[in-house]
């Protein structure tokens, strides 16, 4: 699936596919306009049932074997092209999307045998879309109906499972772009609270519910983003990681839309507190004194304090203060702040304390120069699974980035440096895929995509093994360059 | 190519009607707003227009397809065509979306009219933009997330934002570069994560959904009380403390809306906790925690919780303890906002538990319930007297005169409701002072004051009751309408008397009936009746006695007295 990559308002030269695609769009949603007010016979639904079919037909014609139709992320990909909303099409464009989204549906895929669809075939298939919204499960009921003999021309599309090893390149301008959007709204809202000045959350909850629909569509996009590092302002793009892969680890995990925004906030300013701490402290290469580290320990309650006087109502600010206070107690309450806190964490505070964690450990702080690798960080937490972490949430989250992460820098047995492209884990058939690092001129370039469980033809033996694994900082790079 | 084009056109050019249709809808639309904004939810005009506008939608949707709208700043289009053009853009749908970023609203089929009247009401609420504000049309449209109203957002909020430079940010401390490579740490890697260790197990997965099908029924305000105590209790910032206390209020207000009396209980448990540290260190922040319990106390804080009481009926005992335990540690003002709702508490239990409450309450304080008898109306005042009563043996006995006397002055009410709860009140506390004051209440016009006195009278044998009851009747200012009372007085004194008054009866049954007029008469029926209630030998002996008198007055009575009931 290759998707359009150019500026989608460049409406230059249009491409014949994507107009052709559009004019079957139109026509699709009008005929399931008509097939819901009149009969098979009526001459307007004759008319829509054959410009539909004859829209397929020609589609098929210049693009071959099959059409397919993708809703993902308010949008529509024929034949894997990203639709453009022109005025003329969009009420149909939209429409379709509506119903799409109202169905659960993913995608339609017609095969060649389309040639051969007669009206009286496409009708019942229109009926069985209509039908469909009645349904329980209207997409899963809708696939199963499509399974059926006279559909042989049709089937949907199952949505992309991230650990299909689906490529991580779906979305990445979205996602680079909500990060950015994330990183500015959180701030923006930090500079606001140090000037005294009071601060909405207008824009982080916009962000926010952004990348909690993308993650629905794509959670490993997010993944991959959430590997940029800053060490100069650590804080900002470690709070926003913590927000995205709270948020994936949490979709996972089955929570709700609404869940996954409040999880979101909650872990975009779990480290608000540090607001208070001087930087000094923050970034002191050394280890701590008392009266530093006690600056840091008061950052969980110092965060709460600083949720409280946002400009929100009470009952927001009542759903997110709790993650942020929680965040450093550690599951077996052994952390701090050292209350007489008794009470075991809440979920969120579990899940944003692995992602804590994870997104720390990996990063290169003052203190330790040398970020861990991303397996090397998990094979820690793990050993601390049921002490620090919550054991079971730990393994979900082993299993959401794979025990060799995306971002993951390796070695290969070639003497190349590549990232992991795809988590995967060092077990036969479960091997990542790796973006090979070409070296040109003292600077990285992205080189070819290797698929590590690929098998030379002759000894039947993997073409390319990992040596070791590194973190990304190694080579000074920023994987999500690389992986978007 | 062309062919295409005009299929197109066919199946997208809207008829004159159409849009103008689609004009009167958004037409409708912006007066449903209005109406929504100006009259309550149910009146009848925000109702109508929501209705009309609801049909006339639904209508359009069935002739011609969803109707999807495109914002512009200044006005909507449909199919590429401006809608009301020359609209005041100030007033205007289309600028409050397009403010937010909105590019797109559709109105599918199946729409519902709660659907539009939630649309409308996030339309009403972000009128205004305010600068610093916690969310805008799309962030509550969003959450909303209604099914048949659609929306397209274009990144026009993000306008000025920068996009994140990735390869101007330094990944580590500047300086050292590749060397770290080949540092100790490359050398093993994580190869030998044992796959137990990350593998889930059906069971495992199982107890994840429903760890996250908890999460969503989450009770947050546990949450706030909990944590900011913690914060309460080694806060330092003046400032800091209103926001929290903020906090704290609404979040009781709502779980006493949720009638989870156990979560408030602990809260308020907790928070006594700490007011008590305060109060021992002198903390300069005590002044604001007793100005919460205040705010908690007062009438606005209990609304929910009156509303419970006169709405809910509870039996169960754990709740109703609960509530009980609750009242008890607001302050004794609160007497002044739970007093009220007391004659309308649905469940006697509750009832009971309130009382009680109260009366713990106003151990500490009495001022407010006084204030609570004396300005409220008759059913409030008498429920006041209730609770009085109550407090009263909680009370040390000086402190419990000051109460006394306002049962005192409560038993003088005109209202039959107080003074009976007054009555009820003194005859429950066994004080030497009250059995004077009770026997005027034996001629009381209500006939279930005059049993209630009387009782009491009844089952006391305490010589302080007889020597006051003899007191009155000796006063001799009694008349012939004076009958039943007196009746009344003879036979309390029988019921509680001692051996000691026979004599005195006895002079009274056999007073010659020369000497005494009418009202003697009375007396002598009086003293027969006292001496049949009476339960000691001597009584019977003399009654047996009277029956052989040669004088047929006093036959008579004691006859009458013989033959009488055991009620009054
Ligand atoms: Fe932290
Ligand atoms: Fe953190």
């Amino acid at each position: 699936m290759s998707y359009e990559k150019t500026n989608p308002e460049a409406v230059g030269s249009e491409p014949e596919t994507p107009r052709l695609g559009e004019t079957f769009i139109c026509h699709f949603m009008r005929l399931l306009q008509l097939a819901r007010i009149h009969e098979s016979g009526n001459r307007l639904t004759v008319e829509a049932l054959n410009n539909f079919i004859s829209a397929g037909r020609r589609l098929l014609d210049e693009e071959g074997d099959e059409i397919t139709i993708e809703a993902s992320h308010g949008r529509f990909f024929v034949q894997g092209q990203k639709l453009l909303i022109r005025k003329q099409s969009a009420v149909f464009v939209l429409s379709l999307l509506g119903w799409f989204e109202r169905l659960g549906l993913y995608g339609l895929r017609f095969n060649a045998e389309f040639d051969k669809v007669t009206n009286e075939n496409a009708y019942d298939f229109i009926l069985d879309m209509i039908e469909a919204q009645n349904q329980n499960e209207p997409a899963e009921w809708l696939g199963k109906r499509l399974g059926e003999e006279r559909f042989f021309w049709v089937d949907t599309i199952a949505a992309p499972q991230s650990e299909a090893g689906a490529s991580a390149v779906e979305n990445p301008e979205l996602a680079h772009r909500l990060y950015s959007f994330a990183y500015n709204s959180l701030k923006s809202v930090g500079q606001k609270i140090l000037k005294g000045k009071p601060s909405g959350i207008r824009k982080p909850l916009r962000v926010i519910q952004d990348i909690t629909d993308l993650a629905f569509v794509n959670n490993e996009v997010l993944m991959g983003i959430a590997t940029i590092r800053d060490h100069d302002d650590y804080t900002f793009t470690h709070s926003v990681n913590v927000a995205i892969l709270s948020i994936c680890l949490g979709q996972q995990i089955g929570l709700s839309r609404k869940s996954l925004v409040r999880l979101g906030i909650s872990s975009l300013f779990h480290d608000l507190g540090k607001i208070d701490v001087p930087r000094e402290i923050l970034n002191k290469p050394g280890p701590l004194d008392t009266r530093e580290f006690q600056e840091i320990q008061n950052h969980p309650l110092n965060g709460v304090r600083r949720i409280i006087k946002l400009n929100a109502d009470s009952e927001l600010k009542a759903r997110i203060l709790l993650p942020p206070f929680e965040h450093h107690l550690r599951y077996d309450l052994s952390g701090y702040p050292d209350t007489n806190w008794n009470r075991p964490l809440s979920l969120f505070g579990r899940i944003i304390e692995i992602c804590d964690v994870y997104d720390a450990l990996t990063s290169a702080r003052s203190y330790r120069q040398t970020p861990l690798s991303q397996d090397r960080a998990l094979g820690i937490m793990l050993a601390k699974s049921g002490k620090d972490f919550d054991p079971v949430l730990l393994k979900w989250f082993v299993n959401m980035l794979g025990v060799l992460p995306m971002g993951t820098l390796v070695k290969l047995n070639t003497g190349h440096f590549g990232l992991v492209y795809s988590g995967g884990d060092f077990k036969e058939d479960h091997l990542p895929k790796v973006l090979v690092l070409r070296q040109q001129n003292g600077r990285y370039t992205k080189g070819e995509i290797i698929d590590l469980n690929q098998r030379d033809a002759k000894t039947g033996q993997h073409s390319y093994t990992i040596a070791s694994t590194h973190h990304p900082t190694d080579l000074g790079i920023q994987p999500a360059v690389y992986l978007m | 190519m062309e062919q295409q084009d005009s299929h197109l056109q066919s199946a997208t050019a809207p008829g004159k009607n159409q849009v103008h249709e689609a004009e009167q809808i958004v037409t409708r639309l912006l007066l449903a707003a209005k109406n929504l904004n100006l009259y309550p939810d149910d009146h009848a005009i925000s109702r109508r227009s929501l209705r009309d506008l609801h049909e006339q939608l639904t209508a359009f949707i069935n002739r011609y397809g969803d109707l999807s709208l495109e914002v512009f700043k200044t006005h909507l289009e449909y199919e590429g065509r401006q809608l009301l053009p020359g609209t005041d853009p100030e007033q205007n749908l289309a600028y409050l979306c397009y403010r937010d970023g909105i590019q797109w609203l559709i109105f599918s089929e199946g729409i519902s009219a709660t659907e539009l009247e939630e649309f409308l009401k996030i339309i009403n609420t972000h009128q205004v933009m305010e600068e610093e504000t916690q969310g805008d049309i799309v962030t509550n449209l969003w959450e909303a997330d209604l099914f048949n109203i659609q929306y397209r957002t274009n990144e026009k909020i993000w306008q000025n934002e920068p996009l994140l430079d990735l390869s101007s940010l330094d990944t580590a401390p500047r300086g050292e570069p590749f060397a770290a490579a080949t540092g100790p740490e490359s050398v093993e890697s994580t190869s030998a994560i044992d796959e137990e260790l990350w593998r889930l197990a059906p069971e495992e997965i199982e107890k994840t959904q429903r760890m996250a099908a908890r999460e969503e029924s989450r009770d947050f305000n546990e949450d706030v009380f909990e944590v900011l105590l913690v914060i309460l209790a080694e806060q330092r910032a003046h400032q800091d403390y209103a926001h929290l206390l903020e906090i704290i209020y609404e979040c009781f207000v709502d779980e006493l809306a949720k009638g989870d009396f156990p979560r408030i209980c602990g809260f308020l448990q907790n928070f006594h906790a700490t007011r008590r540290t305060y109060e021992a260190d002198g903390h300069w922040a005590l002044p604001y925690l007793d100005d919460f319990l205040h705010k908690i106390s007062g009438p606005h804080g209990l609304v929910p919780l009156n509303t419970y009481l006169t709405k809910t009926y509870t039996q169960d005992s754990k709740q109703l303890e609960a509530l009980k335990e609750m009242v008890g540690l607001l302050a004794p003002e609160s007497i002044l906002s739970i007093g009220p709702t007391l004659p309308k508490v649905q469940s006697s239990d509750a009832r009971q538990a309130i009382v009680s409450a109260l009366a713990g309450l106003a151990k500490t304080d009495l001022r407010p319930l006084i204030h609570l008898f004396r300005n409220s109306q008759t059913a409030v005042a008498a429920e006041a007297i209730v609770v009085l009563s109550e407090t009263i043996t909680l009370l040390s006995e000086t402190r419990s005169k000051e109460a006394l006397a306002v049962l005192l002055e409560a038993s003088r009410s005109d209202a039959d409701s107080i003074r009976k709860s007054a009555v009820f009140a003194l005859t429950k506390h066994e004080n030497a002072e009250v059995y004077p004051r009770l026997i005027p209440f034996f001629g009381d016009s209500n006939a279930a004051i005059r049993k209630m006195a009387f009782r009491f009278f009844s089952r006391q044998r305490s010589p302080e009751a007889e020597t006051a009851l003899i007191k009155r009747i000796k006063k001799n200012d009694f008349t012939r309408k004076d009958a039943a009372f007196l009746q009344i007085l003879y036979q309390a004194l029988g019921y509680c008397g001692s051996r000691e008054i026979v004599d005195f009866l006895r002079n009274r049954l056999f007073a010659r009936p020369l000497r005494i007029g009418k009202v003697q008469a009375l007396h002598r029926a009086g003293a027969a009746m006292a001496l049949r209630r009476m339960e000691a030998p001597e009584a019977g002996a003399l009654l047996e006695k009277a029956s052989k008198s040669l004088w047929p007055t006093i036959r008579r009575a004691t006859r009458r007295a013989k033959e009488a009931g055991d009620e009054l």
